[in-house]
């Protein structure tokens, strides 16, 4: 079965399971939704109260907020439940059958655990982006439209990096504690913008742990404020995406070879 | 068996258990220290561009804030309220109530045998490395004291509102996601996020109203000196007025809901 058919079958799936329990549903995505909206709330009520973030004023830190969420919906409906399931599954022994169906593991395990109660977070993300761009009347070219798309897909391809290194440690270790959280708090990172931080922190989420692509970077386009040096971060990211496969290509093959 | 024999008991049984999950625990000394970090900065960045004072706190009274709002949330932490709702949901209530205590004194065993462990764990540690990094400085004796009450109050008092929370599990089956709802509704309300200063005065005024109030902001409150003596009395008093509250309704359903589980054959 080809990649994309099994995801549109996967998605069907876990719509209709969601939907046996619709209230509960309706419930989650409203709970889901108010969890990720804390922090944005919290930067709003900073700003309500003082000054704010140097070099940023409401609206710009209103649409770095959106930028934030938009991305951070996809990779939370995509690639940040499969640790939830993940580590019982390889501690009984469900994992192994995984390795057995004719479809590529890592797609079966991410898109059987697709997060549709995230949905909303998403719509939210655009709105609140479409809505500080109209406050701040700023003029968006189809150029920079265009850019903006592509360094979110290459955020997403870091987020989806981190997932894929994540899953791999779970499988090596099985018992994995709180490694997912780990890298959530690591995350919250990126949720401000960067010149808040000392340079030493600043150049890490610039160029080695480019957290500055899951909000900084994609707002600064948006806002005509594009830089050659944003190219580093993509380009970090390839790097990290080519050892996340041979990381989870090496983890199989030692879980095979172990009689996984 | 005396009642707090039997007591001690279960909770040295679950104490031993949490020695099972130790590094799970541990694992705070790492991810509480790095949270704090992310406050630190924006706060750091906030008052450069703000002044010395926001709403009567200096940059130092905000990183100690944050810093005992994660130690109070690593004390007072529990999920009774979901692990109540499993044990109705898949029937292993049963076996509780066959046991020789009744399920509410097994819950809080339970999770004061857990908080226990985690204070040595989780706690101490997280506020020892926060003592060097971020500086933290007692204000005074008395305003320690008043803190460390409280933080035992707050201790009972949340583990009463999740526990409430978990007996409607008695009533609506799939109730999950709304306890989820509520628990987020009660960091946020008790001042886990922000200041509950920072919501102005009338939603501040409805804060004190509300028991999630004297679960983590008002403690703070205690631990920076900004009660006096009488006010830090009377703070007490409400949190033993809520926790008495809470436990005479949770007797009063957890009786029904004993008696409806039971009459169903549960």
């Amino acid at each position: 079965m080809k990649i994309l058919d099994f995801f549109v079958e996967s998605i069907k799936l876990r719509i209709q399971e969601q939907m046996m329990y619709k209230l509960n549903f309706i419930i989650m995505m409203i709970t889901l939704l108010s969890f990720n909206l804390i922090l944005p709330f919290v930067t709003i009520l900073i700003y309500m109260k003082s000054n704010g973030f140097p070099g940023w004023d409401f609206n710009q830190i209103l649409l770095f907020q959106g930028v934030f969420i938009l991305i951070n919906s996809i990779d939370l409906m995509f690639f940040q439940r499969v640790d939830w399931s993940l580590s019982h599954d390889v501690r009984s022994g469900a994992f192994d059958r995984y390795l057995l169906y004719p479809v590529n593991t890592l797609a079966y395990i991410t898109f059987t655990n697709f997060g549709l109660e995230h949905i909303a977070d998403l719509f939210l993300g655009i709105g609140i982006i479409i809505y500080s761009l109209i406050k701040m009347q700023v003029t968006v070219t189809l150029a920079n439209v265009m850019l903006f798309l592509g360094f979110i897909v290459i955020a997403l391809f870091f987020s989806l990096s981190l997932a894929v290194i994540k899953n791999s440690i779970i499988i090596r270790v099985v018992r994995i504690g709180r490694l997912g959280e780990f890298v959530r708090t690591l995350k919250n990172f990126g949720e401000y913008p960067v010149n808040i931080y000392n340079s030493f922190l600043s150049s890490i989420f610039r160029y080695i742990i480019p957290l500055t692509l899951l909000a900084y970077i994609p707002s600064m386009i948006l806002l005509n404020n594009m830089s050659e040096k944003f190219y580093i971060a993509a380009l970090v990211v390839f790097i990290i995406s080519i050892f996340a496969i041979f990381f989870w290509k090496n983890t199989l093959k030692r879980y095979n070879s172990a009689g996984g | 068996m005396s009642y707090i024999n039997k007591f001690l008991a279960y909770a040295k049984m679950e104490f031993k258990t949490g020695i099972a999950y130790r590094f799970e625990f541990l694992a705070s000394i790492v991810i509480s220290p790095l949270m704090l970090l992310a406050s630190y900065f924006v706060w750091q960045a906030v008052f450069l561009n703000s002044g010395t004072s926001i709403l009567g706190y200096t940059f130092q009274d905000m990183i100690i804030y944050y810093v005992l709002a994660m130690i109070i949330g690593h004390f007072v932490f529990n999920m009774v309220g979901n692990e109540l709702q499993e044990k109705i949901l898949y029937g292993d209530l049963t076996q509780d109530m066959l046991k020789p205590m009744s399920v509410f004194s097994q819950f809080l065993a339970k999770t004061a045998a857990d908080r226990l462990f985690a204070l040595f764990a989780e706690v101490i540690p997280v506020f020892i490395i926060s003592f060097f990094i971020f500086k933290i400085s007692f204000i005074s004796v008395p305003a320690t004291l008043f803190f460390i009450v409280g933080l035992m109050l707050a201790f009972l008092l949340n583990f009463l509102v999740n526990f409430l929370m978990g007996i409607f599990a008695f009533w609506i089956s799939k109730i999950e996601s709304l306890q989820w709802l509520l628990f987020i509704f009660i960091r946020f309300a008790s001042g886990e996020f922000i200041p509950l200063d920072f919501l102005g005065p009338l939603f501040f005024s409805i804060s004190k109203l509300l028991p999630f109030y004297y679960i983590r902001y008002g403690v703070i409150q205690l631990f920076l000196g900004k009660m006096g003596f009488i006010d830090s009395m009377i703070f007490l008093a409400i949190q033993l007025f809520w926790i008495l509250s809470l436990y005479l309704i949770v007797r009063v359903l957890l009786g029904a809901a004993l008696k409806k589980y039971g009459a169903q054959g549960g």
